[in-house]
């Protein structure tokens, strides 16, 4: 999307990985005080496979040219502000988790939204790669 | 307009900004080696094809850009430049590199190392700054969304305007031309000439090759010079006691060829308390310097300042019709008191600037600050909301002034207080978090060349984002007439439009009495 700035045309992405994730996180079957995993080069690496794969939906999220960790300041940012929002946060002692904070059927897109199912798709692949195995014990 | 004749654009735009900068000076002249004297590194030696390209106007336009905007309003001493700072990371890139050499070379295991790659990341760190523009923190903002879509042609999505911009220059065929016939010929050896097109690809993070990745990673990375430099000058000058072992840092720093073929930098893991040194350091000058309230709020005039530039038809002597004309101007051209500026409102912001009259903390907000948000899922929604559009560009941040100066206006006109309210008389600020999560991978190497990520050592990533959580704050700030005034309207505004209740903190450590 285009917009001005004095003189200038200046770019502001037509969708935000925020929004986008808080979307995957819904389709999933992670309920509420739940918790995923949170190994950081994971979850990059996965946002990444993501971009190859859904090149529209991540237009947006860049990332750096490390072998080992593919950084993005976008998937940083997108993380930082769950926590800040308080929908996740990492539980004490152990800071290597996830615990899902909220419900979070309310930020479900609609069904008949052009981009549904593959977020449905998403969602699954997320739940596969980030679900700690030990299931119901991962719950408070 | 199509990115390819954008690009073209540019690289026309480029050689009239560079026939003005590459000034030949004393380059047809052997400029000869310089020593250097820096406070914090010592008296350092420059090559002659350095002092050239130092002697230039891109690079001493460096000196009117200061390291830390106007921090200095907060920190009297906190006046150094981006020139001391260039000068800083070229002699740590020199003594990283040569530290580098001379442990692959004692333990026989790697020789690649050529003096080539030791110009090349010296010019790398002489040059990493130059794409900065005049106040390059509220530049960077703007030109970030504006620059974007050629970025994004040129695949360079992940870097920083200003990397960009330094990447643009130095890939400009002008540039070429006067590196080929200037700069080359004061190497012994022309085969030792750094390549331009290295150097452009190690500012913004791409590695000249893989067997050259190191290259990269000692200006651009985790564990980078440049962080290492700005940290220890800008806590010097703002006076705060941090310190860290650089020595050691540099002693356990070493090459490891992984994956095959790839040459890098990694941590010995002896190293890793010196990182932690670092990683601290960090979170303290966060605190103290750069999310200081008071240098936010001078930020936030300097913002106002550009924007009214930007915005305001007239140009008032400085002309920016063209993102690189960012390039043209210093901090001392738009602060220059000969300067009349766009507007009376220019005038006005500059003056509060010059004389110091910054606005004061009327509002603090803090998540913990907020009322029921551990309760109830619609707060936390309308924190999220109200973050997300704090952090919008200036002139969207803007309309939330605007609506705030309009309560107030009202509020002084039932109090029957003569006195009219601009958006000059309120300004809010929330930033962001400081970036660490790069620093919890970089790798680690074992004792038996196994590498590792530096968070499997220390949980940096978690601990560092739980300690700044709680400390970051956002601030709305008045002008000293209107401050009990504007702490209403914002809890009135902040409470009708995002349905979000504040503790007595909020007034508290703005100093009002609830």
């Amino acid at each position: 999307m285009l917009r001005k700035i004095g003189k200038f045309e200046a770019y502001i992405p037509d969708r935000n990985l925020f929004d986008t994730f808080l979307k995957i996180l819904s389709l999933t079957d992670f309920e509420q005080n739940e918790k995923f995993d949170s190994t950081l080069h994971l979850l990059y690496r996965f946002f990444l496979k993501f971009k190859g794969k859904y090149p529209h939906v991540f237009e947006d999220v860049f990332f750096n040219h490390d072998p080992d960790f593919p950084y993005s300041e976008q998937v940083e940012d997108c993380l930082t502000r769950l926590q800040e929002s308080g929908f996740i946060t990492r539980p004490n002692p152990s800071l290597n988790q996830y615990r899902i904070d909220v419900d979070l059927s309310d930020s479900r897109p609609d069904p008949s939204s052009p981009d549904f199912e593959t977020l449905q798709q998403m969602a699954k692949d997320f739940e596969k790669e980030f679900r700690i195995k030990d299931g119901p014990s991962c719950r408070i | 307009m199509d990115p390819l004749a954008e690009s073209k654009e540019y690289n026309k735009r480029i050689k009239t900004l560079l026939s003005g900068y590459l000034l030949p000076k004393r380059a047809f002249n052997d400029p000869g080696m310089k020593v250097i004297h820096d406070p914090l590194w010592g008296s350092r030696l420059f090559y002659p094809w350095e002092i050239a390209v130092l002697d230039t106007p891109l690079c001493q336009r460096l000196r009117r850009i200061y390291q830390l905007g106007t921090a200095y309003l907060t920190y009297p001493s906190a006046v150094h430049t981006r020139f001391s700072h260039t000068i800083g990371v070229t002699v740590l890139a020199g003594r990283l590199i040569t530290r580098l050499k001379e442990k692959a070379e004692i333990s026989g295991l790697v020789s690649t190392i050529e003096p080539k790659h030791i110009y090349t990341v010296r010019m790398a760190g002489l040059l990493h700054d130059v794409g900065h523009c005049f106040f390059s923190h509220a530049s960077e903002q703007v030109l970030e969304s504006i620059l974007m879509p050629l970025m994004k042609y040129h695949n360079l999505g992940h870097s920083k305007p200003h990397e960009f911009m330094a990447y643009l220059i130095l890939t400009s065929d002008y540039f070429r031309e006067y590196w080929d016939t200037l700069v080359v010929p004061l190497f012994r050896k022309r085969d030792d000439a750094p390549n331009p097109e290295a150097i452009a690809k190690i500012i913004v993070g791409v590695p000249p090759s893989n067997p050259e990745r190191f290259l990269q990673d000692i200006i651009y990375g985790p564990y980078d010079v440049d962080k290492l430099e700005y940290l220890y000058r800008d806590a010097r000058t703002a006076g705060l006691e941090i310190s860290y072992d650089i020595e050691r840092y540099f002693y356990k720093i070493t090459l490891v060829n992984s994956p095959a073929d790839t040459w890098r930098l990694a941590m010995e893991h002896g190293g890793v308390s010196a990182v932690e040194q670092i990683v601290f350091s960090k979170m303290m000058l966060y605190s103290f310097v750069y999310h200081h309230h008071k240098v936010l709020t001078s930020d936030l005039l300097i913002t106002d300042m550009l924007m009214e530039l930007l915005n305001s038809g007239k140009d008032g002597h400085i002309i920016v019709e063209h993102p690189l004309d960012f390039l043209r101007y210093t901090d001392y051209d738009i602060l220059s008191s000969i300067l009349e500026g766009p507007s009376d409102r220019f005038k006005k912001l500059k003056e509060m600037i010059l004389h110091r009259r910054l606005p004061k903390r009327c509002f603090v907000m803090n998540r913990e600050f907020v009322v029921g948000i551990d309760l109830d899922i619609s707060i936390k929604r309308s924190w999220d909301s109200l973050l997300d559009s704090l952090r919008q560009l200036p002139d969207e941040v803007m309309s939330i002034r605007e609506a705030i100066v309009a309560e107030m206006n009202m509020k002084a006109s039932k109090e029957n207080l003569e006195r009219e309210i601009t958006v000059d008389d309120l300004f809010v600020v929330f930033p962001k978090l400081p970036k660490m999560e790069e620093a919890a991978y970089a790798p680690v190497v074992d004792i038996n060349l196994n590498l590792h990520s530096m968070g499997q050592f220390f949980d940096l990533e978690g601990w560092q984002k739980t300690y700044d959580l709680k400390k970051l704050k956002g601030y709305f700030y008045a002008s000293e007439p209107n401050i009990k005034l504007a702490c209403e309207a914002v809890e009135q505004y902040l409470s009708k439009e995002y349905k979000l209740k504040f503790t007595d903190n909020a007034k508290t450590e703005a100093k009002i009495k609830p």
